[in-house]
């Protein structure tokens, strides 16, 4: 019997799938314990456990005592590393590959090691003099760099791999080093596909450093960049790419952000062929010139205003991106750093367009929307009948998010609280939902916990700068809980975006939508139990 | 209304099971099977699957016939799947309670017929039963052979210690 045990476990786990497949389960601190069962097992066990590291460090403790980087002295006295580096055995280097080619992604955040850097000159070193040709990790397909102030590890980055196909930057590198590394990268990535990048670096010192790197990124389909980098030899160089399909910038909601000018989003004729989604910062009226020149295929649109657009110009831009755009499934405007948060008694001047379903009408046209984000700083009112033809337009919505932030706190306005069971209607698939909720519109009944009529996919509610309607948490959170299905929990946000976030500081009545939210979780839990008991009997 | 499509499945040691066809689809080989042959009253063969076996794995292909099927191009090497949960359900946990000899069976047989989510229940229990316990013991459990010097085990043991803590 014992023979027939081992038998059938040798037969079972020596099918390889098998055992990779009982291998992706577990803890790192399990794949390292199976790793010492035997050999067999060690190959499958370390192929999981350094598929996708979190840290570079286990990887550089093979070839070098590490112990010499956290020195206190390290950065006076480079050249004891370079001595500890020549004394490094060449039966480490094979031990180090070993390692080093079983890794497939890396995401590594400076910020969360605690132990001082390796010094630069120690990782040019090593980069340099490796045996192994130019590449560190030679199959890594996914690198997720979080770089902190004065980082020295980065001259790592362009001899990480050549089969880099994702790259995503969050970077506080100072401009010159910014810049060197985007001339290490060049030629260095030809196979990337992915690049997102967050950076503080100046974008007219940044510019052609980064437009020679790109130049030699073909393969690139999806690229994000800081607004403020959008200069005319970074968009050229985009451009020019065969099968770029995305290319937007990174959200950036500080105001001041705009001080610097370097956005010039422009199309020159031929380029962004393969181009399907756009996100870019633009005055209005140029957004509106820029769609007349791209070509109609677009499906996604996102823009970042920063002018002072009149009514008239936002409901022409509208008019223009659903006329030019048909297939458009995404469409994102963001207007809310409109100037100055302006106060309320000088707010008559302000020509505020309220946004209703009016300025949204030529969208009606664009059939498979499923996103609409509009942050406008006014209420946004629409009526039932106004959801009904939403709906009907939409039917694969998923994220309506139509102005959460009006201009000043005393608007009067908004939309009822007792509209979402028609938003529920219209929308059956919407998973976010944002609106400006009116602060007197009686809520609807919440006596009924088990409504016809329920949220079967919201994942998030948005409130935005909303009072609570009437001032009633218990009231409104009940009402909610009634229309969540059971076994979701949306949860709520109520919390302002872009240049009025610091403003409504304090005068938002977030803390009444979390008391909602706690109301709305424990009405939740009865409303499960008393389900399950139903389906007990 | 005419009764479900049925077929007939033989397991190794020639034992024979009618069962409905939409059942017996759970096994991506079966459905193939079928497909590619046609609907005939001729039983299915399954060499490498004993009754006792067959029958423990069309219990469980009963119990999820009405389930959403796996998708065809799921790759359990791939990211999103990566780092799955070991959690499995209620019915399940008790359906897999059984004997090792068996639970080795069971995952065989679901690798050969393309059961997806039975092998993935198979393979899960036997990550369940291998979590916390020291290399010693694991070969204890699945008499596995210690193939390494005790150098080289301290070595890898060394170069791994940074997942301990993880």
């Amino acid at each position: 019997m014992r023979q027939l045990i081992r038998n059938l476990t040798d037969a079972t786990l020596s099918v390889s799938e098998i055992l990779s497949l009982v291998f992706s389960y577990g803890s790192p601190q399990t794949q390292a314990t199976r790793a010492c069962v035997c050999k067999k097992w060690s190959e499958v066990a370390l192929d999981q456990l350094w598929r996708d590291i979190e840290d570079i460090y286990p990887l550089l403790k093979l070839v070098i005592p590490l112990e010499s980087f956290y020195d206190d002295y390290y950065d006076e006295d480079v050249f004891k590393h370079e001595e500890t580096l020549v004394l490094l055995r060449d039966a480490d280097w094979p031990r180090f590959r070993q390692y080093a080619t079983r890794v497939k992604s890396i995401t590594y955040n400076e910020k969360a090691v605690e132990v001082s850097p390796p010094s630069k000159e120690g990782i040019a070193f090593i980069c340099l003099h490796h045996p192994y040709g130019n590449c560190l990790t030679p199959n890594v397909r996914t690198l997720r760099w979080t770089l902190s102030y004065g980082a020295t590890i980065t001259p790592m980055i362009p001899f990480m791999s050549q089969c880099m196909e994702e790259l995503i930057l969050e970077s506080k590198l100072e401009t010159t080093e910014t810049r060197n590394l985007f001339l290490g990268l060049t030629h260095r990535t030809p196979t990337l596909k992915r690049l997102s990048i967050e950076s503080e670096a100046s974008p007219s010192e940044i510019s052609s450093s980064l437009s020679r790197w790109i130049s030699t990124c073909l393969g690139l389909e999806n690229a994000h960049i800081p607004r403020r980098w959008q200069t005319s030899t970074v968009v050229t160089a985009f451009g020019s790419l065969p099968k770029l399909v995305e290319f937007g910038i990174q959200w950036s909601p500080t105001p001041d952000e705009y001080a610097g000018v370097g956005m010039d989003m422009e199309v020159v004729e031929g380029h962004f062929r393969s181009l399907r989604r756009l996100g870019w910062c633009s005055d209005i009226k140029e957004a509106e010139d820029l769609l007349h020149q791209t070509s109609c295929g677009l499906q996604g649109l996102a823009l970042d205003c920063p002018g002072e657009p009149s009514a008239e110009e936002v409901a022409a831009f509208i008019a223009t991106a659903a006329h030019r755009c048909p297939d458009l499934d995404s469409f994102c405007l963001n207007l809310t750093n409109l100037a100055e948060v302006v106060e309320p008694d000088e707010h008559a001047h302000l020509q505020v367009l309220a946004l209703d379903l009016e300025v949204l009408r030529p969208l009606l046209a664009c059939k498979r929307l499923r996103e609409l984000r509009i942050h406008y700083p006014s209420p946004c009112i629409l009526s039932n009948s106004d959801l009904e033809e939403m709906g009907a337009a939409w039917p694969n919505m998923e994220e309506l998010v139509l102005c959460p932030d009006p201009n000043d706190l005393q608007v009067e306005q908004g939309t009822l609280i007792s509209s979402l069971p028609h938003i529920a209607t219209a929308f059956p698939q919407i998973r976010l939902l944002g609106l400006y909720f009116d602060e007197f519109g009686p809520p609807g009944p919440a006596g009924d916990l088990l409504p016809e009529i329920q949220f079967k996919c919201l994942q998030e509610l948005d409130v935005g700068a909303s009072p609570v309607p009437n001032g009633d948490t218990a009231v409104v959170g009940l009402y909610l809980a009634s229309l969540f299905a059971a076994g979701t929990k949306p949860p709520i946000r109520a919390e302002a975006s872009g240049a009025r976030s610091n403003y409504f500081e304090g005068s938002l009545a977030t803390e009444e939508w979390k008391e909602i939210e706690r109301w709305v979780h424990q009405t939740m839990r009865v409303k499960e139990a008393f389900l399950c008991r139903l389906s007990g009997h | 209304m005419s009764a479900a499509p049925q077929v007939t499945l033989e397991s190794s040691d020639g034992e024979k099971f009618k069962v409905d066809k939409e059942v017996a689809e759970r096994s991506v080989l079966i459905k193939n099977m079928i497909e590619d042959v046609g609907e005939s009253d001729n039983p299915i063969p399954l060499p490498n699957v004993n009754a006792s076996v067959l029958k423990k794995v069309l219990e469980y292909c009963e119990h999820h016939r009405g389930d959403p099927l796996p998708a065809a191009d799921a790759d359990p090497s791939n990211d999103d799947n990566r780092k799955r949960a070991t959690e499995i359900s209620d019915w399940d946990q008790k359906f897999i309670q059984v004997d090792q000899e068996m639970l080795f069976e069971i995952i065989l047989a679901a690798n050969y017929m393309d059961i997806k989510p039975l092998l993935d229940v198979g393979c899960k229990t036997v990550a369940n039963m291998i979590k916390g316990k020291t290399p010693e013991e694991i070969r204890k459990l699945f008499n596995i052979v210690n193939d390494f010097t005790p150098e080289e085990e301290a070595q890898i043991k060394k170069e791994n210690e940074w997942a301990e803590d993880r």
